[in-house]
């Protein structure tokens, strides 16, 4: 078989083509709805939205919503899953240079005996609290904590965050609801512009 | 005053991270030309601006990765042994200011592939839809 097969079927590769279209549509169209959501309008809140990594951070808020993480229970598991998941990579060289990563980000990432009652406490006085080093955690192989806090401080001035200084110092965040509404709206949208054009 | 300071920093790093995957200079050399396509890089990146005037030459290594960075991120291309040993996430790098250098800081795919599994099995593999 010629390597070149894939490309033989027109009628396939026009529903490639198709199905590829649609998800850049989704991809643009998705940034193009957060920005017109924001409540503002300053160059660099709509410049940070539109970054890669406040896709992420609204994917991980998506999924959140959407599998129904609420509990104390469920939360303490995707803790205790993440750090199962970062000392795994820790052991796999290979994988953490292919990501970009390096071992004192991993290790950073990690929560510990004193990080985790943090995050569960949180979690439990307003279910979808985080704190906003906990987030960072959470979003560790994706972004630098320095990334993560500068999208949370831009979602926050687009309405879509809200960040409160706990009484301990620390800063408390938790999604407004907008922003995993409009990621799911998004990934609907797509599903059925997709089902449409087959 | 600072944060200028902390600019230098992380162009001095970036440098000292550059020099160690490019041949070094043996000689001295004339200031470094750079085509608008370099200039227009240069000047979004307020790292490199600040450095230009103190290390010209510097500042056209970066440039010169930063080109074959771009020109080697075909999908699927293996990226050169010694540009894998780069820890990359060792500098924060302000995207807003640096555009062209969060190339350094690449979202990585199979990381949002892993982290969507993490959150599956914590809904224990089920849709959250009821």
């Amino acid at each position: 078989m010629s390597a070149d097969d894939v490309f033989g079927d027109a009628a396939a590769l026009d529903a490639d083509l198709m199905l590829l279209e649609n998800l850049r549509w989704a991809r643009k169209d998705f940034l193009d709805r957060v920005c017109e959501a924001s409540a503002s309008r300053a160059e660099e809140v709509l410049a940070t939205l539109r970054l890669e990594s406040t896709y992420q951070l609204a994917e991980f808020l998506y999924l959140l919503r959407a599998r129904r993480v609420e509990t104390e229970e469920q939360i303490r598991m995707l803790a205790e899953l993440h750090n199962q998941y970062i000392v795994d990579l820790t052991k796999d060289a290979a994988k953490v240079t292919r990501m970009g990563l390096n071992r004192d980000r991993l290790l950073d990432a990690i929560f510990t005996a004193d990080t985790l009652p943090r995050l569960l406490h949180n979690w439990t006085e307003q279910p979808g609290t985080l704190d906003q080093s906990n987030l960072a955690r959470f979003l560790a192989v994706l972004m630098s904590t320095e990334t993560c806090r500068k999208v949370v401080v831009a979602c926050a001035a687009a309405g879509f965050l809200i960040r409160d200084r706990s009484p301990y110092g620390t800063m408390l965040v938790r999604s407004a609801g907008s922003l995993e509404r409009l990621f799911a709206q998004s990934i609907r949208d797509l599903r059925q512009r997709i089902g449409t054009a087959r | 005053m600072l944060a200028r300071s902390l600019v230098v920093l992380v162009a001095a790093a970036l440098i000292l991270a550059v020099c160690a995957w490019t041949p070094a200079a043996s000689a001295p050399q004339p200031e470094p030309r750079f085509t608008l396509a370099d200039q227009v890089i240069i000047a979004r990146n307020d790292a490199l601006t600040a450095l230009l005037p103190v290390d010209p030459w510097g500042v056209r290594k970066i440039v010169d990765a930063l080109n074959a960075a771009q020109a080697r991120s075909a999908p699927g291309e293996a990226a050169p042994r010694r540009d894998r040993q780069r820890d990359v996430g060792a500098v924060e790098i302000d995207p807003q200011r640096n555009p062209d250098l969060a190339y350094f800081q690449r979202a990585s795919p199979e990381a949002a592939y892993d982290l969507f599994q993490l959150l599956k099995r914590v809904a224990g593999g089920k849709s959250g839809v009821k």
